[in-house]
């Protein structure tokens, strides 16, 4: 998991994989589309296939580039489980905040 | 970097956001008036409530002491599997009814602490809470994320592999 934050935090690399949210795409689509060129944007395909958030079909003579839903599935699962938590935390707080607002029922200081 | 929404929109109205390299921001709502949220985020009889939501943990240990300079320490027991964990740091900034800087470490990461900056905003009773944790480094947040993940992860790997499952059935 560490691998697909570290893929992720990359700005470019960013860019290329909400590209590629849009579907399946040639390296030199991402170039064209993203203005990077394209050495740059072979090793930055290369970081995110190591990392395991594309994989690559040739097609004719081209390499065509699709990202897996896995990795993103993994990240958004723990993210929304932390999300949770503090939801949770914050509806604890709300019945605190009810509590210590009844008139009359003000703690001591 | 652009912010990342990461989640999709909670019908808890609690979000959370990855913003830049190094930040992970969370906000709230609440029914009642910025001095009211500010004391139940720093007095100690309220967080040993909140802070560990009884049916995922519980806290073993609260120490608070929210001055400027002051420490505090929480023990958390996880429900899951009976582990502790450990975190602590020091309040920086205390502002009350309005903003709160404190440091925070997870006993793995003592070297790498956080730094969040809690602001209130009242408006017509109701106070926004902008939670902004900020990490060290990218590489500290994607640690210190990735470690919580697998416990996460232990939690909700069978809801995602029933996810994965019916998306290789649909491919």
């Amino acid at each position: 998991m560490l691998d697909t934050f570290q893929a992720l935090a990359e700005p470019n690399r960013l860019a290329i994989v909400s590209l590629l949210k849009a579907g399946p795409r040639s390296v030199g689509d991402v170039v064209d589309a993203l203005g990077i060129r394209q050495p740059q944007v072979s090793k930055h395909l290369s970081t995110l296939k190591a990392a395991g958030l594309v994989e690559v079909h040739p097609e004719a003579n081209r390499r065509i580039y699709r990202l897996r839903a896995q990795p993103f599935m993994s990240l958004q699962a723990w993210l929304e489980d932390y999300r949770a938590l503090w939801a949770a935390r914050f509806d604890e707080m709300d019945k605190i905040l009810e509590e210590i607002q009844q008139p009359g029922d003000e703690p001591e200081e | 970097m652009q912010a990342q929404p990461v989640t999709p929109a909670p019908d808890d109205g609690t979000t959370m956001t990855l913003e830049g390299d190094c930040d992970i921001v969370i906000t709230r709502s609440f029914r009642a008036p910025a001095s009211a949220v500010y004391r139940v985020l720093t007095e100690r009889e309220f967080i040993m409530r909140w802070w560990a939501p009884c049916s995922r943990a519980r806290l073993e240990v609260c120490e608070v002491d929210a001055q400027v300079g002051g420490k505090w320490r929480y023990v958390m027991r996880l429900a899951r599997d009976d582990s502790t964990v450990a975190f602590f740091g020091e309040y920086l900034t205390l502002q009350p009814g309005k903003r709160l800087v404190y440091t925070e470490a997870i006993e793995y990461f003592p070297d790498a602490p956080s730094t969040v900056t809690v602001t209130l905003e009242e408006r017509g009773g109701e106070t926004l809470m902008v939670q902004r944790a900020s990490y060290p480094s990218a590489e500290v947040r994607s640690t210190v994320i990735a470690t919580g993940m697998e416990h996460g992860m232990r939690e909700s790997m069978q809801e995602l592999t029933a996810v994965v499952d019916e998306l290789a059935a649909a491919a």
